[in-house]
């Protein structure tokens, strides 16, 4: 489902003392089937920008188009749209309140009116895409370790099977192991859904592998967008707002300055050893 | 949503109100409740009125501000003024049925309506002009004396700024949950009371879950920095009574004077 932005501004608490303007200006188009990573510092926007996305939040200004819908601040076409666009918040964990993991999954299904029967096809499909086993099913989600929390949540979202798939930093505070897990699972849902998917993260090294395209938000402004090597040739902007490209990429550069003539767009360790094996013959 | 909730929240501002002395404010906070039901005639609430309108200046708080803050409690205020209006004795105006309307009624309900309106207002502005440290700090100092029968002067402090401290934050929870179940489509004011009542639990149970996670947490914060009590524990910032709290002192003397003396223009009620 495509998704054009044009002009959106948010403001937060507008004529309080404490307003704050976490959005300006922004533009941006996702085509269909994109994998984008929206990264940012801390405080950068980037969970206001997704909420706009699903109807959460309305902006202050500009234009919002999801596929046929237009949402802007006066008109928002935001009836049902959580279930077209699914947005995975931050700690998602922190939502689980169902008896069992069976029953918390089926709560969006449910709401959307589904019949038992697809609804229960649903539960069992997400959880099998996230990579929980269906014995699991019957226990309660506050007996799980955190890592299988978060999936659970995850699974809660998908099996609205959304066409837009939105994941507010869903790696924050797993471990390596944890991480891999869910961001693969992530990847493998895209393909196999055929689901347009916005990973938000702080992790460069995260996008590099797992993204097509990126959006990097400073001070709810829109610095870069395009794809992986257009976002990274600009590495000064990059460092300029505190964020940088991942490690390799810079190694790579740097061989490159040094003059040996390796391939220039290498965003993953992957690449770049069968860059390096290339440059060996 | 629940961020319009204003009602003991801090206003920051740099304003002569803001540095006066937590317990002379806590004090004459006290006193102002008490004068409030003095008064007994309109002469009294419309200096009330203007004294507002100048403490909002002087304290750089701005009255629509301070008016928001009102609107949780119109319910409040709309049924007590019903109330009075209806069930009040005497020369009738109005009828139908058992509904009266009596002169005496109106005057009653006006005045209601009025009183609630200054006690919130009045005592809002402790809570807009003093952040809860201050405040409990106050509170902690004035409880001192009680200690020795028996007060737990500190742990009453103690437990009040931890409230104070939580509210802002168990309230961001709650819109943080609530607009996580409405992204799976929850429906939370849509149906019959019980349909409702039921569309709470996604929000309640993770919002217990949380809080109970919070306070284990910063139990375990507390004791590993070896906090025990109040015994011989000193303040970073001490609490000074100064020249500008004797001078508020007076100010807020002859207003209560001038709003008392209104009571001799005769009495509505
Ligand atoms: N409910 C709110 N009320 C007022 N200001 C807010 C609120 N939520 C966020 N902000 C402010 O808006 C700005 C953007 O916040 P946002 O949560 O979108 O950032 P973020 O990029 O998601 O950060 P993080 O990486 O820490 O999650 C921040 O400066 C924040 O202080
Ligand atoms: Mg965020």
């Amino acid at each position: 489902m495509k998704i054009t932005v044009e002009n959106l501004s948010y403001i937060y608490a507008p004529g309080t003392p404490f307003e704050k303007a976490a959005l300006r200006d922004i533009n941006f188009t996702i085509e269909s089937g994109d994998f984008v990573g929206l990264i940012g510092h801390s405080g950068s926007g980037k969970s206001t920008l997704v909420q706009h996305l699903n109807g959460l939040v309305k902006p202050t200004d500009g234009t919002i188009r999801i596929g046929e819908r237009v949402i802007t601040g006066k008109h928002a076409d935001t009836k049902g749209l959580c279930f077209t666009v699914g947005l995975v918040f931050q700690y998602p964990e922190q939502q689980l309140f169902a008896e069992t993991i069976y029953q918390d999954i089926a709560f969006g299904p449910s709401n959307m009116g589904l019949s038992p029967a697809e609804i229960d096809l649903r539960v069992r499909t997400a959880m099998d895409l996230v990579g929980l086993s269906p014995d699991l099913m019957e226990k309660s989600p506050f007996s799980i370790s955190g890592g299988q929390k978060r999936r659970v949540a995850i699974a809660g979202v998908l099996a609205m099977e959304p066409k837009v798939l939105i994941l507010d930093e869903p790696t924050a505070g797993l471990d390596p192991k944890g991480r891999d897990e869910i961001l693969n699972s992530i990847r493998k849902i895209h393909k196999q859904m055929d689901m347009t998917v916005i990973l938000v993260s702080h992790s460069m090294e995260d996008v590099a592998k797992y993204c097509d395209k990126l959006l990097v938000l400073n001070e709810g402004e829109v610095v870069l967008s395009g794809t992986l090597a257009e976002v990274f040739h600009h590495a000064d902007t990059l460092t300029d707002i505190g964020l940088s490209v991942p490690q390799v990429t810079l190694a790579v550069h740097k061989l490159r300055e040094k003059g040996i003539e390796i391939a220039e767009n290498v965003f993953t360790v992957s690449e770049a050893i069968s860059a390096i094996m290339k440059l060996r013959g | 949503m629940l961020k319009d909730i204003t009602i003991g929240q801090y206003y920051p501002s740099e304003s002569v109100v803001h540095k006066l002395d937590p317990r002379l404010k806590i004090i004459l906070t006290l006193v102002y409740i008490v004068a409030i039901f003095l008064i007994r005639n309109f002469w009294g609430f419309l200096l009330l009125a203007v004294l507002s309108i100048l403490l909002c200046k002087v304290s750089k708080i701005p009255v629509g501000f301070l008016l928001k803050g009102l609107k949780p409690l119109a319910v409040l205020m709309v049924i007590t003024a019903l109330l009075n209006l209806f069930m009040t004795d005497g020369k009738i105006l109005w009828q139908l049925g058992f509904l009266k309307i009596t002169q005496e009624g109106i005057i009653l309900s006006a005045f209601m309506l009025l009183r609630i309106l200054f006690l919130v207002m009045g005592t809002s502005f402790l809570t807009y002009t003093t952040t809860p440290i201050t405040l409990t700090s106050g509170i902690e100092s004035l409880l001192k004396p009680f200690s020795k029968i028996g007060v737990p002067s500190h742990e009453i402090a103690m437990m009040m700024s931890i409230a104070l401290r939580f509210i802002p934050t168990l309230i961001e929870e709650t819109d943080k949950i609530m607009a996580a179940q409405k992204a799976r489509g929850a429906a939370l004011s849509e149906g019959n009371l019980i349909q409702r009542a039921k569309s709470l639990i996604p929000i309640l149970i993770p919002l217990f879950v949380s809080a109970f996670r919070r306070a284990d947490e910063l139990a375990i914060a507390m004791e590993s920095r070896c906090y025990h009590g109040g015994d011989d524990r000193t303040k970073m910032k001490e609490l000074k009574y100064g020249k500008r709290d004797t001078i508020a002192l007076f100010v807020f003397a002859i207003c209560l004077t001038g709003m008392l003396m209104l009571n001799l223009l005769g009495a509505s009620l």
